[in-house]
């Protein structure tokens, strides 16, 4: 009763969709970016499900030797007898475990230094963003080769390798969330928190990284894509990945001499990069252009 | 058809469609109007009705992927379907515009004499260059840029925003075109400002002799303006007929509505506001009847199924009404209801409300402003960041706020009323004085609960990540109250700002722009305050829902006893809402008094231009209204002038003073005696 006395006539009720069904929306429209974000699961899918499911383990010697792909080894052996298949799924899941822990980790810590920068501005701000700066400006691989080199093969070294790619990929992120937090905090919601008396944590964390968020996911994609590289990279020049332990970088590695012998070797862990690195590239794509209203008038 | 009458310009059955995230969005639904030689038609109606749309579709402007149908003609020649180059060649000759954005409608590269130059060459090629610019000059002078042979040269940036749309106009008349298309070209301009625009297009008019499309929002314009006039609604002409008919005898409900909403600066009205319930229909889909039923109170099954046509009522005055008939003699009050007030949340707890020891036998005031000071730092760009001087912002500012009072602060861009606000909101500290509550000095935490803000544009004070509930319910959260309870009372508070509990899970994009403002007054309710600082509260709204949100605003006070301080730069709103009035002026108040006799017996001659520069929604007294129209542009706050102010545009001070008096006006500042501050106010 009390609601028909000031209810507006239902013509008044908008039509407008919910946003995260434009952002799907919008995402599904890019068929790249789909057909991608398909891919990926996939691979995750057969990494982990598949890997448990095949019959020979990574680390486990078959009768076989040196065989090329064949119905028993669909991606063939190599010379000690391990499985192929078996051993990429294995460098599959550690290279896509590695990637995802680094994309958190430098997302979450990156977004909250640039948006503590960004939001309070003046000295803060330029303390935060010149130690950004500084992570910035070390030789990554070098760094991170040292730094790996040391932890040693411990079992649980793909961690560490995370953390090592992690504390070097964060300030990427936090430079973009400052300079998205420096346009929000002078929108009015922020000032409007002030005036009931909210605190600058509250504010960070309720306000600004939501509205942050579409960026955010962006630039960790990217990072997803540049931790599996760097990975990769590492684990070729010897400083990641350990074996019995195996990564696709590794796998590579240990077998770039049988390139003209025993081709499979090679390629099959290369083409599991290149499909990763290029799948969560442009699933990244197509999520910067959902997020974004702007970009989408033009593209139909 | 059109020889009946002879037409410059004829739109006939124009559709124009745009591809959308949802679909094609049809903007112009069939609209066909003429305009005669000389004449001025005033095309007005809300938001998203067509109007702009209209316009570029005559001007061949729409863009990509626009759908246009129907005809357009200038002189009897077809515009619609030719090539670029022929249409540009219309344009220059026949058709001239003025939009409502001059900053991107001059080339920021070239100087503005340049610009009027190559207009009058284009149209005159036998010119030379040096009578060309010459014939400029005199364009310039014309529409009424001050020292026109001095500022040839300057390029637009350095131009005010009221001086480049007279330069627009100028460019417009070099063209000597047979039709000017004006796009809302004062809206974004303060009244003061508005009226010396509106003059150079009279004068451009004039001296050219070209009928005029004047496209607006403002009824009050049209009301001076306009010989004819067109209301659209939803895509559609839903009225046209003479000013005088159309604004005196309105025979469509949504004229008649609009009318009703408007609220007046001559006080000759009803008490209450008559707002439309509702909002346009989405133009993503067809419509079926009138487009205007669903928020019609006269509507019938009829209306529902049948759209009504476009018919004479009265001669050449037309509506689309299937009940026009009925509307004859009838008043806005009569077709629309005024809706009940809204159930109040519940009053301040009256621990809070009752005063500390003394029992005053004169309300006490609640908020004082005493004597605040805002200076702003300039500084340059570059290394060094130099300090570049300061900016004037608040200068003296005193007021006093009562319980249930409303204050109305009024002035042009840059006259401070913003930066009063974030002062009283602790947003910003002030360089002088202070402000105090309850007699005591404001701290920001303790008083946060008393002291709450609405905002100018809800779209941007309202978190787009948050659905209305949170919105309202995170003031309550931040204090300390729980989850469930802050829910439920933010469910409370919406309801009684008008919305529903069915709402209060949705974002702040699925609601509409006045739905918006009501979350924001919700949440500036949630701590129980007892002031709300209105900033320009309704200004970014369409004049139907503004007058819904007046409404509410008028019974939330009423119900709550709660003192407001409306900050607005329409008198009209302020005249109807505000007990008091403070009329700011380059960061000074300089006149202050109870409302009515600060509208109706204005003593400082600004207070004086600043009235009689507002256009009244009524053609014949607005039409009758001696207008005072000031010279120049507001000084910037950077360099106020010494003295008073505002002696450098003061009719008074130009042209009735002895040198003498003029001494005391640039050499002394004149005090706030009286409610005014000038050495020779009227009496």
């Amino acid at each position: 009763m009390v609601e028909i006395a000031y209810a507006p006539a239902d013509g008044e009720l908008s039509t407008a969709t919910p946003r995260w069904r434009l952002v799907v929306r919008r995402f599904l429209r890019h068929r790249l970016a789909t057909v991608s974000l398909v891919v990926f699961v996939l691979l995750v899918l057969l990494a982990f499900v598949g890997g448990a499911l095949w019959h020979y383990s990574y680390d486990v010697y078959t009768p076989d030797n040196s065989q090329p792909p064949s119905a028993r080894h669909p991606f063939g052996t190599d010379a000690t007898g391990y499985d192929l298949l078996a051993q990429v799924l294995r460098g599959t899941q550690r290279s896509v475990e590695i990637a995802l822990f680094v994309a958190a980790v430098s997302g979450v810590f990156g977004s909250v230094w640039g948006a503590v920068a960004g939001l309070h501005g003046g000295k803060v701000d330029t303390v935060l963003m010149r130690i950004a700066d500084l992570v910035l400006i070390f030789p990554a691989i070098a760094v991170a080769a040292v730094l790996a080199n040391n932890v040693g093969a411990s079992s649980q070294g793909w961690l560490l390798i995370g953390l090592v790619l992690a504390a070097l990929t964060w300030p990427y992120v936090a430079r973009l969330v400052r300079g998205l937090v420096l346009s929000l905090r002078e929108r009015e919601f922020i000032a409007a928190a002030r005036t009931f008396g909210a605190g600058s944590w509250r504010i960070i964390f309720r306000h600004v990284l939501p509205n942050a968020l579409g960026t955010i996911i962006v630039a960790v994609t990217i990072i997803v894509a540049v931790a599996i590289l760097a990975e990769t990279a590492l684990s070729f020049i010897g400083f990641g990945v350990r074996p019995p332990d195996t990564s696709l970088g590794l796998l590579v590695s240990q077998n770039q001499t049988a390139v003209s012998t025993r081709p499979w070797l090679f390629y099959f862990p290369g083409l599991f990069i290149v499909l990763i690195a290029l799948s969560v590239n442009f699933t990244g794509d197509g999520l910067r252009d959902a997020f974004d209203n702007t970009r989408s008038r033009s593209r139909r | 058809m059109s020889g009946v009458v002879a037409e410059v310009l004829g739109v006939r059955d124009l559709t124009v469609s745009f591809p959308d995230e949802r679909g094609r969005v049809t903007a112009v639904r069939g609209v066909s109007w003429s305009l005669r030689p000389g004449e001025v038609l005033g095309v007005v109606g809300e938001s998203g009705c067509g109007k702009s749309a209209t316009a570029l579709a005559v001007m061949g402007l729409l863009p990509l992927g626009a759908e246009v149908g129907g005809s357009v003609r200038v002189h009897d020649r077809e515009l619609l379907g030719l090539r670029d180059d022929e249409l540009a060649a219309v344009r220059g000759r026949s058709v001239a515009m003025v939009f409502q954005d001059s900053l991107s409608a001059l080339n920021p590269v070239y100087s503005v004499g340049f610009q009027v130059a190559e207009a009058v060459r284009a149209h005159h090629p036998e010119l030379g260059r040096d009578e060309a610019v010459e014939r400029a000059i005199e364009l310039l002078e014309v529409v009424g840029i001050p020292n026109a042979r001095e500022r040839i040269a300057d390029y637009p940036h350095e131009f005010s925003g009221g001086m480049r749309q007279r330069v627009v106009i100028a460019i417009a008349m070099a063209d000597d075109p047979d039709v000017i298309i004006a796009d809302e070209p004062t809206t974004a301009l303060d009244v003061t400002i508005q009226a010396q625009v509106l003059d150079a297009l009279r004068t451009a008019r004039e001296q050219t002799g070209a009928a005029t499309v004047l496209i607006t929002h403002d009824l009050g314009v049209v009301a001076g303006q306009a010989d004819r006039v067109v209301v659209m609604y939803a895509g559609k002409v839903v009225e046209s007929g003479t000013v005088e008919e159309v604004f005196y005898s309105p025979r469509m409900p949504y004229t008649l509505g609009l009318l009703g909403s408007l609220p007046r600066l001559d006080g000759r009205q009803q008490a209450r506001l008559t707002p439309i319930a509702g909002t346009p229909p989405p133009l993503d889909r067809p419509i079926t009847g009138c487009a205007f039923a669903p928020r019609c109170p006269l509507a019938t099954d009829l209306c529902r199924t049948e759209e009504p046509p476009l018919a004479s009522v009265d001669g050449e005055h037309l509506a689309a009404c299937h009940f026009s008939a009925d509307l004859v003699g009838k008043r806005p009050q009569d077709v629309f209801p005024p809706r009940p007030a809204p159930p109040p949340p519940d009053a301040p707890v009256a621990e809070q409300a009752t005063p500390i020891i003394t029992t005053p036998t004169v309300a006490a005031p609640i908020v004082t402003a005493a004597s605040l000071v805002k200076h702003y730092r300039v500084r340059g760009g570059g290394l060094f960041r130099r300090d570049r001087g300061e900016l004037h912002a608040v200068c003296d500012v005193s007021f006093e706020l009562s319980a249930g009072e409303t204050l109305g602060l009024v002035g042009e861009s840059g006259s401070g009323k913003s930066t009063i606000a974030k002062l009283l909101m602790s947003l910003e500290d002030p360089t002088g004085g202070r402000v105090l509550l309850d007699g005591e000095p404001l701290s920001r935490r303790g008083h946060a609960r008393d002291l709450q803000i609405v905002f100018q544009d809800p779209t941007n004070s309202l978190d787009p990540r948050m659905t209305a509930a949170e919105l309202v319910a995170e003031p309550l959260r931040v204090n300390g109250t729980g989850r469930r309870e802050a829910r439920a009372r933010a469910l409370e508070l919406l309801r009684s700002v008008g919305l529903s509990g069915a709402r209060s899970e949705r974002y702040p994009h699925e609601f509409s722009g006045g739905q918006r403002q009501r979350i924001g007054i919700a949440r500036a309710l949630a701590l129980r305050p007892r002031v709300l600082v209105l900033d320009e509260p309704v200004s970014a709204l369409d004049v139907s829902v503004q007058a819904d949100v007046i409404n509410l605003l008028e019974d939330l006070r009423d119900a709550l006893g709660l003192a407001y301080l409306f900050i607005a730069h329409d008198l009209s709103v302020v005249r109807h809402i505000a007990d008091r009035v403070a009329v700011l002026y380059l960061g000074r108040v300089v006149e202050t008094g109870d409302r009515d006799a600060v509208f109706d017996r204005p003593r400082h001659p600004y207070t004086r231009a600043l009235v009689s520069a507002v256009p009244l929604p009524d053609p014949r007294a607005e039409r009758a209204r001696e207008r005072i129209v000031l010279t120049g542009d507001v000084p910037s706050p950077a360099h106020p002038p010494s003295g008073c102010r505002f002696r450098t545009r003061c009719p008074k001070y130009l042209a009735e003073l002895t040198d003498a008096q003029r001494a005391r006006c640039s050499g002394e500042v004149p005090a706030l005696l009286g409610g005014v501050a000038c050495h020779w106010a009227e009496p």
